[in-house]
């Protein structure tokens, strides 16, 4: 499977599995992981940006970073570092 | 040998009123029902009610008010010229009701803690659609608008609490796949849970859709990468019309569905979830005025910078195809402090992805937002299931409420609440008489039959992706329909349509039940693609352009045409009549 750069990401620092993301997204696009009790990011592409799973989480652990087209045409771009 | 329900249903639950959908109609119906009775009220979610819907993200106005409290418009004048702007596709009888109704529902949010009000206990009217009202009305200034700004953020987590407080049984993660119909009643439903596969039965003396529209997933979103592409757009993407297909499969009548919903947005939205407003200027290369000089606008019309948005308001003027020949933007020079105050009280209630998009961005005013032409499926309001004025479709025991209802004004989450309570009362009155639901031999084959299609995915290997099917029928429908449509076109795109129902959807593979959610969503994509194409074709005109354009009729045809196409299926066929609606 190819991974994608957009969607929900998840802080594992700060999250508490409290489960709100893996309840209330609308498209379904997490998973749980049984054994650490934790939610995961199974299906980024089916995110549709509506923020929920951002807004409602108590510890602040969850950045949904957006795609390509959207960074190019709201004029959020990339850091570019030309040593690097 | 004979098979029991028992022995093909996962879980059976029978109840006396079954919801399938748990947005704003179907919270509001379901609170509703539970208010005056002890009858079994079950809601059936494909997500999870607290969020989900159009309304999931907030909600930052109720439009559609004519009320003294708000302003001095006859509801019945309101009803009729809302009606007026879209016959005769719509029913004037119907958008009446829901004008004169439209401001009772405040009440019972304010009850359960949604912020509508200011601190003063006023209400802080906008514009909304002054420009559609009487000029007449409007001279006399009497007038603030019919748009109230409320600060609804937590809208469907207030609902939702209610819901389970009134002791509504609420089954989540589960998709309604069909429904169960006896001697053309709707005797209940059969839904696949999309976390653990189980196939449960559900048997109800009356059913509730309230599924939502048939929008967010029927064209393409180009300007996305696939697979993202398939979920971006300016509606839910959870709402794609499955509960309309079931309705059509069902055999209920649905209406005008051969319209097509323009919208020029970023992001798949209007800049943000669901079509929500957003303000500045929309500017061509030339720096021209789109919005005045060459769109011309149906149902909505602003003022100056401020420029509320809604189910269809930018029609781009064929004769002038600025749309498909230039690049344009939504630009703040010498737009006022107040939109922009506006545009963040709209990010803060209704549109949250929107503020971090403007902080990543380094500010709203910084640069202008490209905006794309987008279509957003069939229009909310005027296509959709048929229902009367109780909320009843053809079928008897089925009502439908909200932006499933064809025929009839979008009236957004007001239209909702209304026909969400309307159907309720109708429900409670209807289900004490009605049989308790049997479901016997003939109904048995309808789940065998319908066990075997929702399963048949998770059973195979090496099958078609349904991402893949989607994305593939979802751009069938943006170059063989799409706005400028011919009929070689569109029978080239029923002919392709049947290669995938009869070819590639027999192949669709699921690997767990979330896939097997996207696999049975490509069936009703499919459902719907069809009858859209099939009723373009038939309507051999064009009206509203470019809600409905035909190239090779380009002329608008009243002699003919002055109807509404209403469909029906009929031993697995298409039929159809032309109505006029009352």
């Amino acid at each position: 499977m190819i991974e994608v750069t957009y969607g929900p990401r998840i802080d594992y620092s700060f999250c508490d599995g409290c489960g709100s993301c893996y309840d209330n997204c609308p498209t379904d696009a997490f998973g749980w992981d049984d054994d650490k009790g934790l939610p995961v990011v199974v299906y980024p592409a089916e995110c549709w940006y509506c923020g929920i799973c951002e807004l409602d989480c108590p510890e602040q652990a969850i950045d949904v970073e957006v795609p390509l087209n959207v960074k190019l045409w709201f004029g959020i771009y990339p850091e570019v570092n030309p040593t690097a | 040998m004979t098979v029991t329900l028992e022995q093909l249903a996962d879980e059976i639950v029978e109840t006396d009123i079954l919801i399938l959908g748990g947005g704003l109609a179907g919270c509001m119906a379901a609170i509703r029902a539970k208010e005056k009775n002890n009858l079994d009220v079950v809601v059936v979610e494909k997500a999870a009610i607290m969020r989900s819907g159009e309304a999931g993200h907030g909600v930052d106005h109720y439009p559609g008010l004519a009320h003294p409290k708000i302003n001095a418009i006859d509801a019945e004048e309101y009803g009729r010229k809302r009606a007026g702007d879209l016959h005769p596709l719509v029913s004037t009888k119907l958008s009446v009701i829901t004008a004169k109704n439209a401001f009772k529902p405040l009440a019972l949010l304010e009850d359960i803690g949604v912020k509508i009000r200011e601190e003063d206990g006023t209400f802080k009217v906008a514009p909304g659609r002054l420009k559609v009202l009487p000029r007449a009305i409007e001279r006399q200034g009497l007038v603030k608008g019919d748009f109230v700004l409320i600060r609804a953020a937590d809208l469907k987590i207030k609902l939702a609490a209610e819901v389970r407080k009134r002791g509504v049984r609420v089954f989540e993660h589960t998709m309604l796949t069909n429904l169960i119909t006896k001697d053309g009643s709707v005797t209940g439903a059969t839904a696949v849970n999309v976390r653990n596969g189980k196939f449960v039965v559900f048997k109800a003396k009356g059913v509730a859709l309230t599924t939502g529209a048939m929008q967010s997933r029927i064209y393409s979103y180009p300007y996305a990468t696939f697979p993202n592409n398939l979920f971006i757009g300016s509606s839910c993407p959870a709402n794609l019309g499955s509960g309309a297909a079931a309705a059509y499969r069902a055999g209920a009548r649905l209406i005008n569905l051969e319209f097509v919903d323009v919208h020029v947005c970023a992001l798949g939205w209007d800049f943000g979830p669901q079509g929500a407003t957003m303000m500045g200027k929309m500017k061509n290369l030339a720096g021209e005025d789109l919005f005045e000089k060459y769109l011309r606008v149906t149902t909505q019309r602003g003022k100056g910078a401020f420029y509320p948005w809604g189910a269809y308001a930018f029609m781009p003027d064929m004769s002038k195809p600025e749309i498909d020949r230039n690049v344009i933007s939504r630009h703040w020079d010498g737009v006022g402090e107040e939109a922009e105050l506006y545009q963040h009280f709209s990010g803060a209630n209704e549109t949250p992805f929107v503020l971090k998009l403007m902080r990543d961005r380094g500010g709203l005013r910084k640069a202008p937002f490209e905006l794309f032409p987008w279509l957003r499926g069939m229009p909310r309001g005027i296509s959709g299931v048929m229902m009367d004025e109780r909320g009843e479709t053809s079928l008897k025991g089925l009502f439908v409420a909200g932006d499933i209802v064809g025929g009839l004004p979008a009236y957004a989450g007001p239209g909702a609440y209304v026909w969400g309570s309307r159907i309720a009362d109708h429900l409670t009155e209807y289900v004490p008489d009605a049989k308790k639901p049997v479901l016997d031999g003939e109904q048995i084959m309808q789940v065998r039959a319908e066990r075997d299609r929702v399963r048949a995915p998770l059973g195979r290997k090496d099958g078609v992706n349904p991402l893949e099917l989607e994305d593939l029928v979802r751009k069938i429908n943006t170059y063989y329909v799409g706005i400028n449509k011919i009929e070689p076109r569109l029978e080239r795109a029923l002919e392709l349509i049947k290669v995938l129902k009869e070819r590639f959807v027999p192949t669709l593979m699921a690997r767990n039940p979330h896939e097997l959610m996207r696999a049975l969503e490509v069936q009703d994509i499919l459902d719907l693609s069809e009858i859209h194409a099939q009723t373009a074709l038939i309507r051999t005109e064009t009206r509203m352009p470019p809600h409905h354009y035909r190239v090779d009729y380009p002329e608008q045809d009243d002699m003919h045409w002055q109807k509404s196409i209403v469909i029906r299926r009929v031993a697995g066929e298409m039929k159809h009549t032309l109505e006029t609606l009352a």
